[in-house]
C-alpha cells in the first residue's frame, strides 16, 4: 500500500513538473495592441495633431512622417515640413521618393 | 561477433522498410509529389522506386542468414516465427515482383497506407527477435543510477556542443555574438539541458516506480521501452511530421506508429545482444542500452568522442534543406548516445533514491527560474542587445543541441496557438476542394504587330547581394553590372512566394495562389500564357516540370533543355540552344518569347560541384559565387549575341530569380520553409526597348513584386492592365504623362510554398514580418539605413496589426477560390 501511495504521489509530481515546465516555455501571441495605435499604422488620421500623436507613437514610420510633412506644408509650416522630411530620408536614405520630395 | 553481423543485418533491414515508407509519406504529401517525386528532380529516387522489389530480395538474402541458426538449433516456438517469417517474406516479395507498389505511390490515402504497412515487415521480425531470444532476467532498476545517467547525460550534451563553438564560430554567417551575450547563452544552454534530462529522469523514475508496483522486474523493462518509444514518438511529431506538413491526427497516427516499430527493432537487438553474452546484474536500463554499450572502455571513449560525432553528423547534413530536419535527427542519436553511455558510466554509482530525486526536482526549478531570468538580462544590464530572442536564436546557430531543446519546449497557447492553427488550416492543401479562378487582366487583345520580344530569366535562387548593382562589393558579375546600366534595376524587389513551387506560378499568374499545388485546371489563372496566346507570341521555353504542368501544349511552343534533368539546366546551356533557335529561324516575324530557369545555384546542384576555395570570392560563399560568375559570363555572351542580332532594342529582357537563398546566415540553409530577408528579397532588373524606355517612368525604389512582372508584361506588350487588389500585381512602368501611383501604404502578403509560414510586407518593403507555424514562432526585421534587413524585438502593435492583415489577405484568397478549411 505504501509503495502504491509513493508511486502514485511520485506520478502527480511529475505531472506537476512536466505541467509547470510547459506552462513557463509557452507563448500566448502578447496583448492586443490597443484600438488607437493600430488605427495609426493602418489608417493614420489626416490632421496634424493626428498625424503627430501617431508619430509619437512610431517615430521611425516614414509614411506618417510624408503624410505629417505633406499636412505640414499644406498648414503653411514650412520649416517643420522639412524637418520631417529630413528625418524620414535619415530613416530611409535609399528612398527616392522621400529624397526628390525633400529637393523640391 | 555473430551480434555484429546480426546487427548489420537489422539496421540494413530497418533502413530499407523505413525508407520504403518514407519514400511513400513523401510521395503522399503533395508539395513534395509535385515538386521532387513526380518530376524526378533527384534522379536515384525513381531508379530506386523501381528497383524497389529487387531491394527487397537483397535485403531478404541479408536478413535470412541471421535467422539460419534458429530454424537449425531452436526450440519449436521460435523455429516456426522464423520459418514464418521467411515464408511471408518470400511471399511478399513474390507480390512485390509483379505489383511495384512504389512507382504507383501519389498523393492519396492507399499511398498513405503503403507507408505504414511499409514498417510491418521490421516490426514481425522484431517479435521474432524477441520470441527467439531467451527473456532476459534483469534486477530492478536503481533510480539513483538512472538520474545519475540522466545528469551525465545532459552535461556530456552540453559540453559535445559547446566544445563545436569555436568550430562553428567562423563558418557561420551575420553571428554578432558579444562575449557576454555567449556566456549567457552558453549558461542558458546548460541550464536547458539540465532542466530537459531531469525532466526525462523525472518521468522515467515515475513510469518504473509504477511498473515496480507488478514486481516483476520485465515489467520495468517493458515500462522503459514503452517511454522510449513515447520519446521518439514526440519528437518524430515535432520534428519529422512538422517538417512534412501532416495534418494533426495523420502525423500522430504515423508517429505513433514509427516509434513504436523503431522501439521494437531496437528491443530486439537488445534482447539479441544479452543473449549473446553473459550479463550478470543488469537491471532494464543496462538491457535497453546493451546495443550501443561495451566494456567501461567503449563507454569512456564513446563520451569522449561524442563531440566528433556530432560534428560528423551536422556536417554531413549541414546544408539539406528541410527545416534542419535531418540536423535535429542527428542530434537525437547524440542524445541517445550521451544517455546510453552516461547510464552505463554511472552503472556502479550508488545513493539513495531521495537524493536523486531532490537533485532533479532542484535542477528542474533551476530551469524554470532560468528562463524569466533569461528575458529580464537585458533590462537588468541595459544592453538591449542581450534580448533573449535575439542572443539565444543566434546562439541556437551554434549549437544545435539547444537549437532542438528550444524547439521541442516551445510551445503555444492562447492566440498564438489559434492563429498557427488557422495559418496551418489554409496552407499545404492536400483533398480540398477548390475552384479555378479566372484572372483576367485584360477583357481582350489589341490587334497590333509593335509587341515587343520578350526574355525572361528567373535564376532558381539567385541572390540579389551577388550581382554588382545591388552590392558594390560583388566583383564577379560585370556583364550583369553592364546590362544593369542599360536597364532599369529595381531595388526593393520582392518575392511573393518563398520557394520554385509557388513562386513561379505565381509570377505567371500575376497574383497569389491558393496554397496548394495546384488547383487544376490552372488555365484559367494562367495570366502569362493568356498574353502570350493573344499577342500572337512564339515561345521558346526550357522544358521544366512547371511549364509541362502549368502550360498547355502549343503548336507555337518549342521546348528547350529537352532530355536534360531540370536539376542540370543551366544559364550557358540553355542561351546556347536558344540563340541556336532563333538564329534558325530568324525569317519568323512573330514576337519572340523565351524563358528559363537555370537551376545552377539551387542548393541540391551546389553540393555536387567541388569545393571551391574560399580565397577565390572572399566575402562570398564561394560555391555558389562561382556559379553566379559562370551565369553571369553566360547572361553576358546572349547579350551581346541578342545586340548583334539586332533584337536588344526591340526587346524586353529580364533578370530576375523565383527567390532569393540563406547561405549560412544564423546557421539557416536553403529556402523550402522559410521567408527570412535573404529569402524573399530578389533581383530584378528589366531592360525595355528603346522606345518604350522613352515613353515610361517608374519610380525604382518603390516596392515591387515578382507577381508585378506579368501585369508589367502587358503594359508593354500595348495592353492596359487592369487593376485586380491587393492580392495581384500590377504595372511597374506607368505611361509618362501620368502620375506613378504610390504603394506605401499598402501591405503585401508573402508566403512559403511548402509549409504554413506567412509574412507581411509593408511599409513600402522596410517592415517585414514572418509568422512560422513551423517552429511556432514569429519574427520581425525592418530595413535600415544602409539596406541591410535587422531584427526587431516584437511588439504587440507589429503582432496585432500584421496578424489582423495577414487573417486578411490569406482569407481573401480562400474565398476567391471557394475554400472553406475543416472546422
Amino acid at each position: 500500500m505504501k509503495q502504491v501511495t509513493a508511486a502514485v504521489v511520485r506520478l502527480l509530481v511529475t505531472f506537476l513538473i512536466v505541467s509547470a515546465v510547459v506552462f513557463v516555455n509557452r507563448s500566448q501571441g502578447g496583448d492586443e495592441a490597443s484600438a488607437e495605435t493600430v488605427r495609426c499604422d493602418l489608417d493614420p488620421p489626416g490632421d496634424v495633431a493626428g498625424l503627430e500623436t501617431c508619430l509619437a507613437r512610431s517615430p521611425r514610420d516614414v509614411e506618417i512622417l510624408l503624410e505629417l510633412s505633406a499636412a505640414y506644408e499644406a498648414a503653411g509650416r514650412h520649416a517643420e515640413a522639412r524637418v520631417a522630411l529630413t528625418r524620414a530620408a535619415a530613416i530611409d536614405p535609399r528612398d527616392a521618393g522621400v529624397r526628390q520630395r525633400l529637393a523640391r | 561477433m555473430r551480434f555484429l553481423a546480426l546487427s548489420v543485418a537489422r539496421v540494413v533491414n530497418a533502413a530499407f522498410f523505413v525508407a520504403s515508407s518514407v519514400y511513400c509519406l513523401l510521395s503522399y504529401s503533395s508539395f513534395a509529389y509535385a515538386q521532387f517525386i513526380k518530376p524526378q528532380l533527384v534522379g536515384w529516387i525513381p531508379d530506386a522506386a523501381a528497383l524497389h522489389h529487387q531491394v527487397f530480395w537483397l535485403t531478404v538474402l541479408i536478413t535470412a542468414p541471421t535467422l539460419v541458426p534458429v530454424l537449425v538449433r531452436g526450440s519449436r516456438g521460435p523455429r516456426i516465427a522464423a520459418a514464418a517469417y521467411l515464408a511471408g517474406n518470400v511471399m511478399l516479395g513474390s507480390w512485390l515482383t509483379v505489383n511495384p507498389v512504389l512507382t504507383l505511390a501519389g498523393p492519396n490515402t492507399r499511398t498513405l497506407v503503403i507507408a505504414a504497412l511499409c514498417l510491418v515487415p521490421p516490426f514481425l521480425l522484431a517479435v521474432v527477435d524477441h520470441i527467439c531470444a531467451p527473456r532476459p532476467v534483469v534486477r530492478p532498476v536503481e533510480l539513483s543510477r538512472l538520474f545519475l545517467g540522466a545528469a551525465a547525460a545532459a552535461v556530456a550534451t552540453w559540453l559535445t556542443y559547446t566544445l563545436l563553438i569555436p568550430w562553428y564560430l567562423p563558418r557561420t554567417v551575420g553571428l554578432d555574438l558579444t562575449w557576454t551575450a555567449m556566456t549567457l547563452a552558453v549558461g542558458v544552454s546548460l541550464v536547458s539541458h539540465l532542466l530537459v534530462f531531469a525532466v526525462i529522469y523525472l518521468v522515467a523514475a515515475a513510469v518504473i516506480a509504477v511498473a515496480g508496483l507488478a514486481r516483476r522486474p520485465l515489467v520495468e523493462y517493458w515500462a522503459v521501452s514503452a517511454l522510449c518509444a513515447a520519446v521518439l514518438g514526440f519528437i518524430f511529431e515535432r520534428v519529422v511530421a512538422v517538417a512534412l506538413s501532416f495534418q494533426a491526427r495523420e502525423s500522430w497516427l504515423l508517429s505513433v506508429w514509427l516509434s513504436a516499430v523503431i522501439a521494437a527493432i531496437w528491443s530486439g537487438l537488445a534482447w539479441q545482444r544479452r543473449a549473446s553474452g553473459v550479463h550478470e546484474d543488469d537491471d532494464a536500463i543496462d538491457v535497453w542500452f546493451g546495443p550501443i554499450t561495451g566494456p567501461a572502455a567503449v563507454t569512456v571513449i564513446g563520451l569522449i568522442t561524442l563531440p566528433l560525432v556530432a560534428l560528423g553528423l551536422r556536417t554531413a547534413v549541414a546544408q539539406f534543406d528541410w527545416n534542419f530536419l535531418l540536423q535535429k535527427l542527428g542530434v537525437c542519436l547524440v542524445w541517445a548516445l550521451a544517455l546510453g553511455w552516461g547510464c552505463r558510466a554511472t552503472r556502479r554509482a550508488a545513493r539513495s533514491r531521495a537524493a536523486g530525486d531532490r537533485l532533479a526536482v532542484a535542477m528542474v526549478l533551476v530551469g524554470l527560474a532560468g528562463v524569466p531570468v533569461a528575458t529580464r538580462v537585458a533590462t537588468w544590464s541595459g544592453d538591449a542587445r542581450l534580448a533573449p530572442e535575439f542572443v539565444l536564436d543566434r546562439y541556437a546557430a551554434l549549437d544545435g543541441s539547444y537549437q532542438l531543446l528550444r524547439g521541442l519546449l516551445r510551445t503555444n497557447a492562447g492566440a498564438d496557438a489559434e492563429f498557427y492553427r488557422f495559418l496551418k488550416a489554409h496552407s499545404t492543401l492536400g483533398f480540398v476542394s477548390a475552384s479555378p479562378v479566372d484572372v483576367d487582366f485584360v477583357d481582350g487583345f489589341h490587334a497590333t504587330t509593335a509587341r515587343p520580344h520578350i526574355f525572361l530569366f528567373i535564376v532558381d535562387s539567385l541572390r540579389r547581394d551577388y550581382l554588382s548593382p545591388y552590392n558594390p562589393a560583388v566583383t564577379f558579375t560585370p556583364a550583369t553590372q553592364a546590362f544593369a546600366a542599360e536597364s532599369v534595376v529595381f531595388d526593393r524587389a520582392f518575392t511573393r512566394y518563398g520557394a520554385t513551387g509557388l513562386s513561379v506560378p505565381s509570377l505567371w499568374t500575376g497574383g497569389m495562389l491558393l496554397h496548394k499545388q495546384y488547383v487544376q485546371p490552372f488555365a484559367p489563372m494562367q495570366s502569362l500564357e493568356k498574353l502570350l496566346d493573344g499577342g500572337g507570341y512564339r515561345r521558346l521555353m526550357s522544358d521544366d516540370h512547371l511549364v509541362t504542368q502549368l502550360f498547355r501544349p502549343s503548336p507555337a511552343t518549342t521546348l528547350l533543355d529537352l532530355q536534360i534533368d531540370e536539376m542540370d539546366h543551366t544559364m550557358c546551356g540553355t542561351v546556347n540552344e536558344l540563340q541556336s533557335a532563333l538564329t534558325a529561324t530568324r525569317g519568323d516575324t512573330r514576337p519572340i518569347f523565351a524563358m528559363t530557369r537555370p537551376l545552377q545555384l539551387h542548393t541540391a546542384r551546389l553540393v555536387r560541384d567541388p569545393e571551391t576555395p574560399a580565397s577565390a570570392y572572399p566575402g562570398f560563399a564561394p560555391g555558389y559565387a562561382k556559379q553566379v560568375a559562370a551565369l553571369d559570363r553566360c547572361l553576358g555572351g546572349f547579350i551581346g549575341y541578342l545586340k548583334q542580332s539586332g533584337l536588344y532594342d526591340q526587346s524586353v529582357v529580364i533578370l530576375t530569380s523565383d527567390h532569393g537563398e540563406s547561405l549560412g546566415e544564423n546557421g539557416r540553409w536553403g529556402h523550402a520553409y522559410t521567408l527570412y530577408p535573404e529569402v524573399v528579397q530578389i533581383p530584378l532588373i528589366i531592360h525595355l526597348p528603346t522606345t518604350l524606355a522613352a515613353a515610361v517612368t517608374t519610380d525604382r525604389s518603390s516596392i515591387a513584386l515578382s507577381t508585378d512582372i506579368t501585369p508589367t508584361l502587358y503594359a508593354l506588350a500595348g495592353e492596359q492592365p487592369r487593376d485586380l487588389g491587393v492580392l495581384y500585381g500590377r504595372p511597374l512602368f506607368t505611361p509618362i504623362d501620368q502620375p506613378i501611383r504610390s504603394r506605401r501604404r499598402e501591405s503585401f502578403l508573402l508566403s512559403s510554398s511548402y509549409g504554413p509560414v506567412h509574412a507581411m510586407l509593408r511599409h513600402n518593403g522596410r517592415s517585414l514580418y514572418i509568422a512560422d507555424a513551423v517552429q511556432g514562432l514569429d519574427l520581425a526585421y525592418e530595413m535600415q539605413a544602409d539596406g541591410r534587413m535587422a531584427r526587431l524585438t516584437m511588439t504587440d502593435v507589429i503582432r496585432t496589426v500584421n496578424r489582423r492583415l495577414m487573417r486578411d489577405h490569406i482569407g481573401q484568397i480562400a474565398s476567391a477560390y471557394h475554400f472553406t478549411p475543416a472546422p
